[in-house]
């Protein structure tokens, strides 16, 4: 949707051409690998944070320690990798969908060289921000490895679009791309500096002490979670007003037959479902972190209660 | 024959098999608290279907894709048309998948009943639903000449559609029925043959009904091919209520799986070669050649099909040698 390839527009329609060009899409090859290990370091950093929970009560069994060091060398992999695909992503996003990236950086009028922002009061009517701190340099040296390097701004790519694909607006949602974009490096960051001072403090053998950087372990379970999601939201919302770019926009890919008020409805049953169900998910899982695999009281209990509970997954 | 038959034909075998297995998980289901009455005789029933449930849903899935890919005008027409009802669908399947992993996780018998009546509720809607669904695709729906679905939800709701979508219910709950005889043992196996026997008479009497109301609100009976596999349909579940009297109740499955089999095939055919019906003008309806994909895509689609159904068929024949067993007090795992 992003990088359509392997077409032709025929009846009105685009019809494969190639299935070898939609498997050997470059964009694929960016984004995939970035997804696939997100979704690695995600299950790290949940049983990096369980694992430290039980050493924050002090449970001395082995499989802790062991747990704890797995998921901590699998966090830091996965997540340099997540990182690395990610820059490789943005790289190739400057060159091939620079709207995206633009939007993402809140860089209305292109610069060289860039700086990154690191906040930004942005004015989507006027096209400007009115207030921003960033670091020279940086945005120019993150998209081309170099100080220096021209990168486009959302101005000037809205003008070569309006020649390209006639008048309209081309821009996305730029506050949220934006915010989205600099949660999701965020987490990402605090996920590799939790992981990296984990390690130290696991090879010095003085973790178990360490109760502060123990109980930010737990709470980083939530970093991945949101990491994912903004970088889902980012990369969906920046590439509006195209759902799929360059051939089909938002406006007329809706559906004829589906009322505004059908689609409101499904939302709002799924958001109460997934609700209810994230609530009643926590709650089991609070129940079942406690349950270690050795002293395993749960099934203990349930032994005593009813001989025919001989199972149990 | 050329790949849009070939498509067709296939996502019909998608549906049968679908209908032929998950209509004894959906039966199941609804019996779970007609037949349970205490916990531990629920959790035998959970486990006979527990390692089948999800795999028989990938019949679904895979018709539903296939749909999308093959056939992606009818999977815009339908999804977009049916928008409502395939919500209920869905969120009825997300429940039931839910009850059957959260039930055993928790040990209070408020939680576990609050489930147990989740696993009916959405089991029982589901085989409901599914009936109207398909009796509306051979009834035929608004659809017009852009081939778009005109009409509301309040459209796929009549007295015919109500019909199938009870007689599906009914024919579910009796192929529940013979399928715990089958897995279940104790109580249980003595509670499903005793209630086989009147559901079987409801099912086929309903079925009839359904079968007399479709010869006047459908062409179905225009297609020859179609009165044959209904008259097998007939036939095989008449044969299945005896071999249930008698207590055979592995080939009464088979018999009354066969006879879903060639009511769903008796449905394709009469649909052939249309998709979906439109009840505003013939002319209108979708059918194999205006709704399909180019020929490019469908034969890549046949060559990964023609590789992957038979893996996902032999995987599932596997579990299900694996699971053989009946089901007793000593192998509960949900």
């Amino acid at each position: 949707m992003h990088q359509p390839v392997g077409y032709v527009i025929k009846n009105g329609r685009a019809e494969m051409t190639s299935f070898s060009a939609l498997i050997a899409n470059p964009h694929l090859w960016v984004q995939f690998p970035h997804t696939v290990f997100s979704g690695i370091s995600t299950g790290a950093f949940f049983v990096l944070g369980i694992s430290a929970y039980h050493m924050i009560k002090k449970n001395k069994e082995d499989w802790v320690k062991s747990s704890l060091k797995l998921s901590l060398i699998i966090a830091i992999i996965s997540t340099i990798l997540v990182a690395g695909f990610g820059d490789a992503q943005g790289k190739y996003l400057v060159k091939n969908l620079p709207m995206k990236m633009a939007a993402a950086e809140a860089l209305w009028n292109s610069k060289d060289p860039a700086p990154l922002g690191i906040v930004a009061l942005i004015d989507e009517k006027n096209k400007k921000n009115l207030f921003e701190i960033g670091i020279p340099n940086l945005l120019s040296f993150m998209s081309f490895s170099k100080f220096t390097g021209k990168v486009e701004g959302i101005n000037d790519i809205q003008a070569q679009y309006v020649q390209k694909y006639g008048p309209g607006n081309y821009i996305p949602p730029v506050t949220l791309s934006f915010y989205t974009f600099r949660l999701m490096v965020g987490s990402g960051m605090v996920m590799l500096l939790i992981s990296f001072v984990g390690l130290y403090y696991y090879k010095k053998r003085t973790i178990y002490g360490k109760i502060k950087l123990l109980k930010l372990m737990v709470l980083s379970i939530a970093l991945p979670y949101i990491a994912n999601s903004t970088g889902w939201i980012l990369t969906e919302v920046s590439r509006t007003p195209w759902i799929v770019f360059g051939l089909l926009k938002l406006d007329s890919a809706v559906s004829p037959t589906v009322s505004a008020g059908y689609v409101l409805t499904s939302l709002i049953v799924f958001f109460l479902l997934y609700l209810v169900l994230i609530v009643i998910d926590i709650k089991l899982m609070l129940k079942f972190v406690k349950i270690t695999p050795i002293n395993n009281n749960y099934i203990k209990l349930n032994k005593n209660k009813a001989e025919e509970e001989s199972l149990w997954i | 024959m050329d790949l849009g038959t070939i498509w067709f034909i296939l996502i019909a075998t998608l549906f049968i098999g679908f209908f032929f297995l998950e209509g004894f998980d959906f039966g199941v289901g609804t019996l779970l608290v007609v037949l349970g009455k205490k916990d531990v005789e629920r959790r035998i029933i959970i486990n006979t279907i527990g390692p089948f449930w999800d795999g028989n849903e990938v019949w679904l899935i895979t018709a539903g894709g296939a749909i999308f890919a093959a056939f992606p005008i009818w999977y815009a027409t339908m999804f977009s048309g049916f928008y409502l009802a395939l919500l209920v669908i869905l969120v009825a399947l997300i429940l039931r998948g839910v009850a059957f992993e959260f039930r055993s996780k928790y040990e209070g018998s408020k939680w576990r009943q609050n489930w147990d009546y989740i696993i009916f509720g959405s089991s029982s809607l589901l085989s409901v639903l599914w009936g109207v669904t398909f009796a509306n695709l051979i009834k035929g729906v608004p659809i017009d000449n852009s081939m778009n679905y005109v009409g509301t939800f309040s459209n796929l709701i009549s007295i015919y559609t109500l019909v199938a979508g009870v007689t599906t219910l009914l024919v579910f709950m009796y192929h529940g029925a013979i399928f715990l005889s089958l897995k279940a043992d104790g109580v249980i196996e003595k509670r499903a043959f005793k209630i086989a026997k009147p559901l079987g008479r409801c099912a086929i009497i309903s079925w009839t009904i359904l079968i007399i109301l479709t010869y006047f609100q459908t062409n179905l009976f225009e297609s020859k091919f179609a009165i044959v596999a209904i008259i097998c349909a007939f036939i095989l579940i008449d044969l299945s209520r005896h071999l249930m009297t008698i207590r055979k109740s592995k080939l009464a499955l088979l018999f009354n799986g066969l006879s879903i089999a060639f009511t769903v095939t008796a449905l394709f055919l009469g649909l052939f070669p249309r998709v979906m019906v439109s009840s505003i003008n013939p002319q209108y309806s979708l059918t194999i050649s205006n709704a399909s994909s180019s020929a490019n895509t469908l034969l890549l689609m046949t060559k990964v099909a023609v590789i992957f159904v038979p893996i996902v068929i032999a995987y599932q024949i596997w579990s299900y040698w694996i699971f053989r067993k009946r089901v007793t007090k000593k192998d509960l795992e949900y």
